[in-house]
């Protein structure tokens, strides 16, 4: 009994918790695919969103999110501004260069641009 | 009486020097510089290059 309910337990976490089965260089490949098929945008906070809800699309924007937050942190401290300063920058610019037919969050809510 | 009239009270201004140096705030002027060099490094983080956009 007591096994039993720890193999359910463990079931359990194994689904609740996600596992990043993708690293940088794959969500970086798979990226230009994901905004075409508009499962992620591009936001005015300088970071992607996930417009619908796949797991796939949520890992890709995961990472690559972390990866921008570094360099956002790196430009910001060089410069000496704060980091939101640049994250307004960046989304400003991502959103500009976004090519039409992809997805773009603006006035709370996902359009195609 | 002509005469009268035009010496009449002359207003005068008087300008003062300040006492202390006069500040120039340049702050703003290099705050926007700032802002540039960072939106110039921000397009070639964003052109491509990087794989993060």
């Amino acid at each position: 009994m007591k096994t039993l309910t720890k193999l359910a337990l463990s079931a359990v976490f194994a689904i609740s918790l996600p596992v990043m089965s993708m690293d940088l260089q794959q969500a970086m490949s798979a990226l230009g695919a994901a905004k075409t098929q508009g499962l992620v945008g591009e936001q005015p906070n300088g970071y992607l969103g996930v417009v619908g809800s796949s797991a796939q699309a949520k890992e890709i924007a995961e990472l690559i999110n972390k990866a921008r937050k570094a360099e956002y942190q790196k430009l910001a401290a060089k410069n000496g501004i704060q980091l939101a300063d640049v994250e307004a920058i960046a989304g400003k610019k991502a959103i500009e260069k976004t090519d039409p037919g992809q997805f773009i969050y603006l006035n709370g809510q996902w359009q195609k641009k | 009486m002509a005469i009268l009239v035009t010496t009449a009270c002359t207003p005068t201004v008087q300008v003062a020097m300040p006492n202390e140096p006069i500040n120039i705030n340049l702050n703003v002027k290099i705050q926007h510089e700032i802002l540039i060099k960072v939106d110039k490094e921000l397009d070639e983080l964003i052109s491509d290059s990087s794989g993060l956009f």
